[in-house]
């Protein structure tokens, strides 16, 4: 029982080392990716032109006068689901964009806008619309977790605009 | 046939993970829909395949039989993990389309199968013979199937080659028609088609490999 122990505490320790040091070196690359992924679909929710200044300062951003992104997390079936989202003024709507989720390969990943439009059908529908969205057939958690970001960011977007 | 290069050729062509033990097929059939795709998930599945399989034949000596199983799957999703990081780091716009796939290499049953039945009992040598001919085997199914589906589906070949070679590459890509126009079979492009496009390729490799075999007698014995 003893050797058991140790052979995992060992091999737990040296793969945690390994993990560690590559995550330490790639750490700024892979920020910086997300980034300027992150920019990009900014840009393009916003329909602006590269010069235009979004740089997150923090996870809420924009003037309420016409436009506020923030970044919203929510559980989804195999972990937290990113997304970034726009609110416009004008309309009151939500634009939401996947950046980053585990959901399974077919069945929950139709919310990433790169391998299916489903999510960009809605864009600038406004909160009501995302809170009565019907689930999706096989992948209900990833649905909730879509409704729950939006629940979420409209509940932000209020808090930030009355301050 | 010398017994390093039986191991390597045993494990790319005879006992190949994709046609001749069906395994690992999930992920052969969502990322091969281009060659490209391909290329990339065969390039991480022979990092972690490797990696693990040599680790496991180094440490096989001070793991208990008790605790193999958890050992051995700490070690894949450690080469997993590391894969998909350096991934993202290094190859950003691939990593977009291949992550998912990248991330369920864990579950590979082919890379437990090889650890499970090779690694932990032969030496680091020939467990990474063992892991080259495996990656290899896996990479050649990959490949082959991507440039199917690739020509039926878009008719080209070498589909956003920039993913994984750089801005310069994408002047590899050719084109037998019209740039971005479909191929004979749209189809082969999602999962329905990759089913039947894997089916028929396995179909043929078994004929082949069938026709190449001397016919065989029914001996009275067997016949009883």
């Amino acid at each position: 029982m003893v050797r058991v122990i140790l052979s995992l505490l060992l091999i737990g320790g040296i793969c945690g080392t390994l993990l560690v040091s590559i995550d330490k070196s790639t750490a700024a690359t892979i920020a910086a990716n997300r980034e300027a992924r992150a920019r990009t679909l900014m840009l393009d929710m916003l329909g602006a032109s590269n010069e235009t200044n979004l740089e997150f300062h923090s996870e809420v951003f924009g003037d309420c006068q016409d436009w506020v992104f923030q970044r919203v997390q929510a559980s989804g079936y195999a972990g937290l689901i990113d997304v970034l989202v726009l609110w416009r003024a004008a309309t009151g709507g939500l634009q939401m964009r996947v950046t980053a989720h585990r959901e399974t390969p077919g069945i929950g990943d139709f919310i990433d806008h790169a391998r299916n439009p489903w999510i960009t059908t809605l864009d600038n529908q406004p909160p009501v619309h995302y809170a009565n969205l019907d689930n999706v057939s096989g992948a209900t958690i990833t649905t909730a977790a879509i409704r729950r970001a939006a629940q979420l960011a409209s509940q932000q977007v209020e808090d930030y605009c009355a301050r | 046939m010398p017994g390093n290069a039986r191991i390597f050729s045993s494990a790319a062509i005879a006992r190949n993970p994709a046609w001749a033990q069906l395994l690992g097929l999930c992920p052969l059939l969502a990322v091969s829909n281009t060659v490209v795709n391909a290329l990339g998930l065969a390039m991480a599945s022979a990092c972690v395949v490797i990696g693990s399989n040599v680790s496991i034949s180094a440490v096989r000596r001070i793991i208990p039989d008790e605790a193999r199983l958890p050992c051995f799957v700490l070690i894949i999703s450690t080469f997993t993990t590391a894969t998909s990081m350096l991934l993202e780091a290094f190859s950003y716009p691939l990593y977009l389309k291949i992550a998912l796939f990248v991330q369920i290499i864990v579950t590979n049953c082919m890379i437990l199968a090889r650890a499970e039945s090779f690694a932990a009992r032969q030496s680091v040598g020939r467990a990474f013979l063992d892991a080259a001919g495996t990656a290899i085997g896996f990479a050649l199914a990959l490949i082959i199937l991507g440039l199917t589906r690739e020509l039926l589906a878009y008719a080209s070949i070498l589909r956003d080659a920039e993913l994984l070679f750089g801005a310069a590459a994408s002047d590899l890509q050719i084109n037998f028609g019209a740039i971005d126009a479909s191929g004979p079979l749209p189809l082969a492009a999602y999962p329905p088609g990759a089913f039947l496009v894997a089916g028929l390729l396995y179909a043929l490799v078994n004929a082949t490999l069938r026709r190449r075999q001397p016919a065989q007698t029914p001996t009275p014995k067997a016949m009883q």
